[in-house]
């Protein structure tokens, strides 16, 4: 039974609160030492877990069935990071966001992604048959599927830019994801392998990013081919923050940190643990007791009878025993 | 013997990263147990000692398992 001077008020009403925030459950019950304790020590864990693993520790996904050539994703882990409440519960939301855009990847007609149009800046190289290699920036707007063939969906839009020596630039865009002529990345991920084709060439090694969208398109006057246009565009923060990573991206953060992304996993499990704990005494209480109690008679029984049985081994105790026996 | 301990000491050794998950474990779990600000923290005290104590044993034991290898 919890001890009468602590007050639950409404236990669980702070038990949710603990888990959604950990400490928010004991500030409520205005035991604002244990809610500091609490807040410090778990968030503190978790979000430098979060920091050693550049913000990719934390991930859920739960693949019902393998993608061609890849093996099926279930982060158990994730299971112990939930417990850390609202910083990490995000991911569940971008796990159902990522499942239905795989599934209408995958569907005959391809919505999701590809029926948005892009309107974003962009940031790449041209590898254009006269003006050669240069590096550009600029603006893709009108990116929209205009319609579908026999070869597959068609897309048209405009590049407007220049390279970076300042020479201004502007194409028509045109390009058909089944050809390859366009390839755009997951709208949502956490992790977008963004190697251009030249880079690829040179082999140079991959780059990746969580806010940039990989984003190659042909370039086009009227329907002469002129060549492409490879690089990136931005992917918002609500598409890429605590979205689900594929194998490619898993293997590269692995490279890239190694043991420092086991620790950040460590770490944010244990800071989602603990935070059971603290949900636990939000709804019944301290475990043990207030902390000041004196030990019940059954343990000062126990503990006197074997005072009591280690006096009797002592030679004074058999001298006394004797003594009296005659 | 002090090769192990600089090894033990350098910076980008992980296992100096058990520390503060040592603590916050210690703390969490007695806030757990107790209500009493003193009994809390000295119960997290020890459970601190406890846990870097034993690791320490363990880095010993080990060590001296390969001290000939």
């Amino acid at each position: 039974m919890t001890d009468p001077r602590i007050e639950l008020r409404n236990p669980v009403l702070a038990a949710v609160l603990a888990f959604l925030f950990p400490g928010a459950g004991h500030a409520y019950q205005r035991r604002y030492f244990k809610a500091a304790i609490y807040s410090v020590c778990v968030l503190g864990i978790y979000f430098w877990g979060c920091s050693l693993g550049e913000a990719k520790a934390v991930h859920f996904r739960w693949d019902e069935r393998a993608e061609e050539g890849q093996s099926r994703q279930r982060t158990f882990g994730y299971l112990a990071q939930v417990g850390v409440g609202l910083p990490a519960l995000p991911a569940v939301a971008q796990q159902l966001r990522h499942t239905d855009q795989r599934d209408a990847a995958d569907s005959d007609q391809q919505p999701g992604e590809v029926l948005e149009e892009i309107n974003s800046e962009f940031t790449g190289r041209l590898n254009h048959v006269e003006l050669g290699h240069p590096e550009i920036i600029g603006q893709v707007t009108g990116v929209t599927r205009v319609g579908d063939y026999g070869y597959g969906t068609e897309f048209e839009g405009t590049f407007i830019g220049q390279t970076t020596d300042g020479n201004p630039l502007q194409f028509d865009l045109l390009g058909s994801r089944n050809s390859g002529s366009l390839q755009i990345g997951d709208r949502i991920t956490g992790l977008d392998n963004v190697t251009m084709s030249e880079l690829v060439l040179e082999q140079q090694e991959l780059e990746f990013a969580g806010d940039r969208r990989r984003f190659f398109v042909r370039v086009v006057n009227q329907t002469e081919d002129l060549g492409m246009i490879e690089g990136t565009i931005s992917r918002p923060f609500h598409n890429h923050y605590l979205a689900p990573l594929d194998d490619e991206s898993l293997q590269y953060l692995n490279g890239k940190l190694g043991k420092q992304y086991e620790l950040a996993l460590v770490y944010t499990w244990i800071a989602g643990l603990l935070n059971i704990l603290a949900v636990w005494d939000a709804l019944q209480g301290p475990a043990y007791g207030y902390g000041d109690e004196e030990p019940d008679e059954d343990s000062k029984e126990q503990s006197s009878e074997k005072a009591e049985s280690v006096n009797a081994d002592t030679p004074e105790a058999d001298t006394a025993k004797a003594g009296a026996s005659s | 013997m002090i090769s192990s301990f600089l090894l033990l000491a350098a910076a980008q050794n992980t296992t100096w990263y058990v520390l503060p998950l040592a603590g916050a474990i210690s703390l969490v779990y007695s806030a757990s147990r107790y209500e009493l600000t003193e009994r809390i923290l000295k119960r997290a005290a020890r459970l601190f000692l406890t846990i870097t104590g034993f690791m320490a044993g363990v880095f010993v034991i080990l060590w001296l398992l390969s001290a000939n290898l």
